[in-house]
């Protein structure tokens, strides 16, 4: 799932926050209409909207401050929004039920693996297909990559980059909403849950690379299996694995395995 | 020509301003029905964030993951000291301290070889790798999810005489001396060459380096120097509680500090004193007013957004650009 | 007499782009040698190289005898060259003696020096540098001002001034009079002027008068190469410059 957060070139802290609420907008759609798709259009388009009234009211006053700056108001939001989560729902975790359709277990070889894990890694690749789509084969992606290189010339061509910003920027969200909520049958349900997921997308793209779409595909791979891996031989170890091997990386090749140098 | 320490128009006023706030302060607490506790904690995380404002304030380096050095240094010292291996608290604290700007340098020497959001990226994550390696792997040393109980109270001595800390107002003092220590060299490492250039590289790194300086030896010092204070802090920390937390760790921690320091004011060094008052009496406000009880950080991060956004040099910094615009032009 | 400054076949190229394409400079020292050249024609690439801010794919550069070769910025700066960009690039936040105070730190204390508790004042020479340095770029009434509120040519003389902080043997001025009034640019020129018995200098700019107003030396860039050098006299009189310039329209 982390993959998905590396694809746009860049994330933001307020994604671990928009998880969250993607999460539970689901799950209040989900329950209250008991559908899962439901619950899943919910997500993203609670997110969408989201994104776009954050991106207008506030993100956009951030475009010509620091990085730091930026950092530090998407930081301040997740907490916002994770906050905010928790004082509407309170802080108990709550269990969601995975949907009746994909209940069970599948055997492929010596694994066992949940039926609805599979139906996620379908989901994923489908919005990594969504994305790719966009952002490699529209009028609109190719207008936000060139903004991303240039964006005084983009503008000069008369083409309105600011609507364009807010568009990628309410998509990352939605793409964080979807993410939240498919997971949640996984993760269980509770306002921190974005954190965690926050941080480690943050290492899949580490590893990947910076600013390489297939990086963070590459990435979210080696960081699950990593994960997989320690956890069968050295559980103990399992997370510091994961951060360790994000390390590793920064030393032999800080651009990360398919980044590209310099799109810091 | 005089040359004034850069971007730094203060005198020793300034010390001597935080001196007699710190000997001020437990009496103001006890006017306000609130106990010394409260003062220490403040006090604590004053301290802590001083190496955050070096660090984020004045290089303009912004790191996610300054509870591992602070999480390090308390567990060491408390570690030391429980123990017996070293029974000296001061002792203890320092070696706590030591361990922590080791940790710096190393961390930094990795971190650092990224800038803005990679290197905050980088520095939430080494402050992850931390917190999962205390939590599982050192158990042994850290408790786990229990922390440490039993760390002794401090038992100064030097020579024949002692000095007992285990009142409140004791171990407040304590604190407050090592914490106006901690400010005092601050205040020098900030007026001196040194200081100039992190300014310099904050502003500009490009022009920094052009000009013939090695930032990279800059930040990392800086880096190392903060993770010190930080380790100082989380020492003091299980010494006053008699007890060390894995929460000292935790990513939330290097948020509460970051938070801390934006509010008060970065760049002021005693931003972080204030951000911490702040933090602190609106939690204990908030949480006794029944209706918002659960919602004080909701209404902390809102603040916070809004002072990113609107008064970027927080709450110090808007009051001496205040305190300016009322006295007549130089 | 060995130059102070020796290009030899500096080749620079991005991908499939030679910017700079064999090209080699000698510079004598206590001279003032100008680069000039249609847009695109390499000019800041090359500059680029000399300064250490990129390093070339092919060929020397030699100054003072040492081959300094793809050493960065901050050593080629310590070893005695300054550049002073075409983007003025100050600190803009900081008043203009603490903008010449940082540049004149790394020359009197080296690239690094971990003086956490060490004095400003006690900083050998800083303050004579610093006046020194503002006299020189003509800002001594301007020492307690913010940066970023200097009008533009007094950010352009700032931006001068950064660079002589680092008490450099050869100055590299990137078109130093650019977007300037008549009025400026001559003060400019003055400036320059009042430079050269100390310092080496290398310029890249477009204004002709400018140009052959100072010029020791004069070498003409066009796609990347160098199709002239030599005295300004024989820049004038030399008919590739002119077809370069003027693609043969030429009536002077």
């Amino acid at each position: 799932m982390t993959i998905v957060f590396g694809l746009l070139g860049f994330v933001n802290f307020a994604h671990g926050g928009l998880f969250t609420v993607g999460a539970y907008a689901g799950w209040l759609a989900y329950t209250r209409f008991d559908s899962f798709v439901l619950g899943i259009v919910a997500a993203i388009v609670v997110t969408f909207v989201l994104g776009i009234v954050v991106e207008r009211l506030l993100i956009r006053l951030y475009y010509d401050r620091p990085p730091e700056d930026q950092i530090l108001v998407t930081f301040g939001l997740g907490i916002v929004l994770v906050e905010s989560v928790r004082a509407l729902f309170t802080g108990q975790t709550q269990l969601v039920a995975t949907p009746s359709w994909a209940a069970g277990a599948l055997q492929i070889a010596d694994f066992i693996y949940p039926q609805y894990r599979i139906d996620v890694v379908g989901i994923v690749a489908l919005t990594l297909l969504a994305v790719w789509l966009l952002i490699f084969k529209t009028r609109l992606g190719l207008i936000v990559r060139a903004g991303i290189d240039d964006a005084l010339i983009v503008e000069m061509l008369g083409i309105d980059i600011g609507r364009a910003f807010m568009l990628v920027f309410a998509l990352g969200a939605a793409v964080a909403g979807l993410a939240g909520f498919v997971d949640a049958p996984i993760l269980a349900l509770n306002p921190d849950v974005g954190t965690s997921v926050l941080v480690q997308s943050f290492v899949v793209i580490v590893i990947g690379g910076v600013g390489s779409f297939g990086g963070a595909i590459v990435g979210g791979l080696i960081a699950g299996e990593i994960v997989s891996l320690t956890s069968v031989f050295a559980p103990d170890w399992a997370q510091v694995a994961l951060y360790l091997a994000m390390a590793v990386v920064l030393i032999v090749r800080p651009q990360g395995l398919l980044g590209v140098v310099g799109r810091a | 020509m005089i040359l004034r320490p850069v971007g730094d128009r203060t005198g020793w006023w300034v010390e001597g301003a935080v001196a007699l706030f710190l000997i001020a302060f437990p009496p103001l607490l006890a006017l306000a029905g609130v106990g010394t506790d409260l003062g220490t904690r403040i006090v604590i995380l004053g301290l802590f964030g001083l190496g955050v404002d070096l660090l984020f304030g004045y290089t303009g380096l912004l790191s996610f993951g300054q509870a591992a050095f602070y999480g390090t240094g308390g567990f060491v010292a408390a570690n030391l000291l429980i123990s017996h291996a070293v029974p000296n608290t001061l002792g203890a604290l320092a070696v706590g301290t030591l361990v922590a700007a080791a940790l710096g340098a190393l961390v930094g020497s990795l971190a650092l070889r990224q800038v803005g959001i990679y290197f905050a990226m980088l520095t939430l994550a080494f402050g992850q790798l931390f917190y999962f390696l205390e939590n599982s792997p050192l158990r042994a040393f850290t408790g786990s999810e229990n922390g440490l109980p039993g760390v002794p109270k401090p038992a100064l001595g030097i020579g024949a005489w002692s000095i007992d800390c285990s009142s409140s107002i004791g171990t407040y003092a304590f604190v407050a001396t090592l914490y106006f220590i901690g400010f005092f060299i601050a205040r020098r490492i900030v007026r001196s060459p040194f200081g100039a250039i992190l300014r310099a590289i904050r502003e500009n790194p490009e022009r920094a380096t052009a000009s013939g300086h090695l930032i990279a030896r800059y930040k990392l010092v800086v880096f190392t120097v903060a993770a010190a204070y930080g380790g100082l802090a989380g020492g003091l920390l299980g010494v006053f509680q008699g007890y060390m937390p894995p929460e000292a760790f935790s990513i939330d921690q290097s948020g509460e500090i970051i938070v801390m320091t934006v509010i008060g004011g970065p760049g002021t060094l005693i931003g972080p004193l204030v951000g911490a008052a702040v933090w602190t009496f609106l939690r204990q406000a908030l949480q006794n007013v029944d209706a918002i009880a659960g919602i004080w950080k909701l209404i902390l991060g809102l603040v916070f957004v809004l002072l990113v956004t609107g008064f970027r040099n927080g709450l110090v910094g808007g009051f001496v650009a205040f305190a300016r615009r009322l006295r007549p032009a130089r | 007499m060995s130059a102070m400054l020796e290009a030899r076949a500096l080749t620079k190229s991005f991908g499939g782009v030679t910017a700079v394409d064999g090209v080699s400079l000698t510079v004598e020292a206590g001279t003032i040698v100008a680069l000039i050249g249609p847009n695109g024609a390499g000019k800041s690439t090359l500059f680029k190289l000399l300064a250490g801010e990129l390093a070339p794919t092919s060929g020397e550069i030699v100054f003072k005898g040492e081959n300094v070769t793809g050493y960065g910025v901050t050593r080629v700066c310590q070893l005695g060259i300054g550049k002073s960009h075409q983007i003025t690039q100050i600190f803009p936040s900081m008043t203009v003696s603490e903008n010449i105070m940082i540049p004149a730190l790394a020359a009197r204390r080296g690239a690094f020096r971990a003086d956490l508790f060490g004095s400003l004042q006690r900083v050998d020479g800083l303050a004579a540098s610093v006046e020194r340095t503002l006299a020189a770029v003509g800002l001594t009434d301007r020492a307690a001002m913010r940066a970023g509120d200097l009008a533009y040519g007094e950010k352009r003389r700032l931006e001068i001034g950064l660079a002589l902080a680092t008490e450099p043997e050869l100055l590299l001025l990137d078109e130093p009079a650019a977007g300037m009034s008549p009025a400026e640019t001559a003060e400019t020129v003055a400036l320059i002027q009042t430079l050269r018995t100390t310092v080496t200098i290398v310029i890249v700019e477009h204004d002709m008068d400018v140009v052959f107003g100072l010029a020791d030396r004069i070498m003409v860039m066009q796609n990347g190469a160098t199709i002239a050098y030599g005295t300004p006299a024989e820049i004038r009189a030399d008919a590739r410059v002119r077809e370069a310039y003027l693609g043969g329209a030429d009536d002077a």
